[in-house]
């Protein structure tokens, strides 16, 4: 099931005497249930207006929405309770404590004081959770704001940027929390963010979109495979007659370091071939698998 | 950070927004330091009272007695030496001399330094004076309330919570409401308290006319209104401008500048001021108005003829009310069609 459906989401922003800026244009998002789901694109894709529309804090000029299998904005209270959210920087009031602010919002809907504390526990907080907000670093106001997302034990959580202002260590252990989530059989994440790694880590699934439109989705290692280079990676103990027998049968090589690599290979096995014709044969074949930088960045370029 | 535990529905308790915004309100220290001043403020100026009024002795009283009786009988010595001069024609003396004088134009009380706190006098002036600091007081509190939700934009955390938008500002509207009932209330009854204490220990504790009870508690009900409107209207300001400071700015060149201007300039429109509805709603009575009426002199200019528009209890309520509704009205529409960011 489909956790997350956006089917041709529109939104524009008027300007005061400046054309309508398009945030959205047709926009299709699907994300699986208890998967986690990454969410990319360059600034001004795009994600953040898709998100705040799902949460109902921007309204979609067209197009249809549905979390949860309700229809938002108009089931939105009645699938909210379920739905954890960070979106771009946590939102308290700086002179009340972590704790505080955690108690009012879980407040509305009934949320314990034991659950904040767990909250408070998850995300290191505890021990400073009647510290004044104000006076958080801001990967502690980060890690308050993923305890707020986290009170409502979602099914479905959409984190925006989480690692935003975290040191190494506190980056690596938001991802660990978000896989433990994903893996638990019953949360789904939608992780946007713009750290390419990140999504590549953590994440099943991607969505890219770029100008308000979906360029590429589907499971990391498939969307990765779309931009494959057909580059191959060749070492051979006879470096030189390698080289000189796949030139002659047609290859383009480029040297590397200790190694040659053989661009546009359909087929591995056609060099394989071509070398044991001649007696040369191979210590190392390997493809060159793109990362999920490259990709992203042959699939934006246009859109930039 | 550790493994997250799931978290079992069965051991949360009854959400409540309403519960949570009041929670909320009582939190903020701001607000709290405001009520503390406020608080701080009424203890001086009781202690100020106890000090102006006192229980005349009898001997203080026979002196009073005198001294006055002393000025009637010098004005009367005056007036009938008037009356005797014979500059003045004798069919105008009457007119320039004056009527006799009565003792009962003079007042006792303005003969002693310290005169008594009587109720009937006393008690419904001060409960004007809290009504109006209070309901100050509610237009601060009101706007910080919410304006702080707006620079914070924890409004905006809220409706991942609370979607429903109408739902959101109508419980911080109703909690906002409620407070300010509170605060009119206690001020209030602190004011009676206190009034009564003063009767009893620097004044008089007589008798007080028929009706005169009732009468106090129609103006304290007008009076908790007035707080409970004028909060509502720092509210609405706040939430409309989305900021404390812009709605307190506001609310300030609104009385300072642009009341003051509309008496010089525009004099009808002074019935449809804030302040001066706010007077006539809890005024007992209303209030009446002058205002120039018709030119009677054309060539001196000179103005003759006065119109005296009395604003009731009611029409000052319906005033205040009709702003009231237009500006949270106005706030809660942009509030549920905006985008939020």
């Amino acid at each position: 099931m489909a956790v997350v459906e956006v089917e041709g989401a529109h939104k524009s922003y008027r300007r005061r005497g400046k054309p309508a800026q398009k945030a959205l244009d047709g926009l299709d998002l699907s994300v699986a249930e208890h998967r986690v789901h990454g969410f990319l694109g360059p600034n001004g894709s795009g994600k953040t207006t898709t998100i705040r529309a799902l949460l109902g804090l921007v309204r979609v000029d067209s197009g249809t929405m549905r979390l949860l299998d309700r229809p938002v904005p108009d089931a939105l209270p009645e699938v909210i309770g379920s739905v954890g959210a960070l979106v771009e920087s946590p939102l308290f009031f700086p002179n009340f404590s972590g704790r505080r602010n955690l108690r009012l919002l879980g407040g509305v809907a009934g949320v314990s004081h034991d659950r904040v504390e767990e909250c408070l526990e998850i995300v290191g907080l505890r021990d400073r959770g009647e510290d004044k907000f104000k006076g958080y670093s801001l990967g502690m106001k980060q890690r308050l704001g993923i305890a707020a997302a986290l009170l409502k034990s979602p099914t479905l959580l959409v984190l925006d940027e989480p690692s935003n202002g975290l040191d190494p260590a506190g980056i690596r252990e938001v991802r660990e929390l978000i896989r433990q989530l994903g893996s638990d059989g019953q949360t789904t994440v939608l992780l946007s963010s713009h750290l390419l790694a990140e999504v590549q880590q953590v994440c099943d699934d991607v969505t890219i979109i770029a100008r308000g439109r979906l360029v590429a989705t589907g499971a990391v290692a498939d969307v990765l495979a779309t931009g494959s280079t057909g580059d191959i990676r060749l070492r051979a103990p006879d470096h030189q007659a390698a080289y000189d027998v796949l030139t002659a049968a047609g290859f383009t090589l480029t040297p590397l370091a200790d190694a040659w690599l053989v661009h546009g290979v359909t087929d591995p096995s056609t060099i394989t071939r071509a070398l044991a014709a001649e007696d040369q044969y191979l210590s190392e074949l390997s493809p060159v698998a793109a990362d999920l930088e490259s990709v992203f960045l042959d699939l934006t370029a246009e859109d930039q | 950070m550790s493994a997250p535990a799931r978290h079992a529905q069965a051991e949360t308790r009854r959400g409540s927004l309403l519960r949570t915004e009041f929670a909320r309100l009582r939190a903020r220290r701001f607000i709290q330091v405001l009520i503390g001043l406020a608080l701080l403020g009424f203890v001086v100026l009781s202690v100020v009272a106890f000090t102006q009024y006192s229980k005349p002795t009898a001997e203080v009283l026979a002196d009073a007695q005198a001294r006055l009786e002393q000025d009637i009988d010098l004005a009367e010595q005056f007036r009938e030496e008037c009356l005797a001069e014979e500059s003045i024609p004798e069919d105008e003396r009457e007119f320039a001399c004056g009527p006799p004088l009565q003792e009962q134009g003079y007042v006792l009380d303005n003969y002693i330094d310290k005169r008594p706190f009587t109720l009937t006098d006393d008690l419904p002036g001060g409960a004007l004076a809290v009504a109006a600091a209070s309901a100050m007081l509610g237009f601060v509190i009101g706007a910080t309330y919410v304006g702080a939700e707006w620079s914070t934009r924890s409004i905006v955390a809220l409706l991942f919570w609370e979607p429903r938008r109408l739902r959101v500002i109508g419980i911080k509207t109703g909690v906002a409401a409620g407070a300010a009932a509170t605060l009119g209330l206690v001020g209030q009854l602190a004011w009676l308290g206190i009034a009564q204490l003063l009767a009893r220990t620097r004044g008089t504790t007589t008798e007080v006319p028929d009706g005169f009870w009732a009468d106090y508690a129609g103006q304290g009900f007008r009076a908790v209104m007035l707080v409970v409107i004028a909060t509502l209207l720092g509210f609405g300001l706040a939430n409309l401008l989305r900021n404390t400071g812009a709605a307190l700015g506001v609310g300030f060149a609104y009385f300072a500048v642009v009341e003051t201007a509309l008496r010089g300039l525009i004099p009808r429109t002074q019935p449809f001021l804030i302040s001066e509805s706010a007077l006539a709603l809890i005024q007992q009575g209303g209030i009446s108005i002058f205002m120039f009426g018709a030119t009677v002199d054309e060539e001196t200019g000179s103005f003759t003829e006065f119109a005296e528009i009395v604003v009731s209890n009611l029409r000052g309520g319906l005033t205040l009310s009709a702003y009231l509704l237009v500006l949270l009205g106005l706030g809660t529409w942009l509030f549920r069609r905006r985008d939020l960011h």
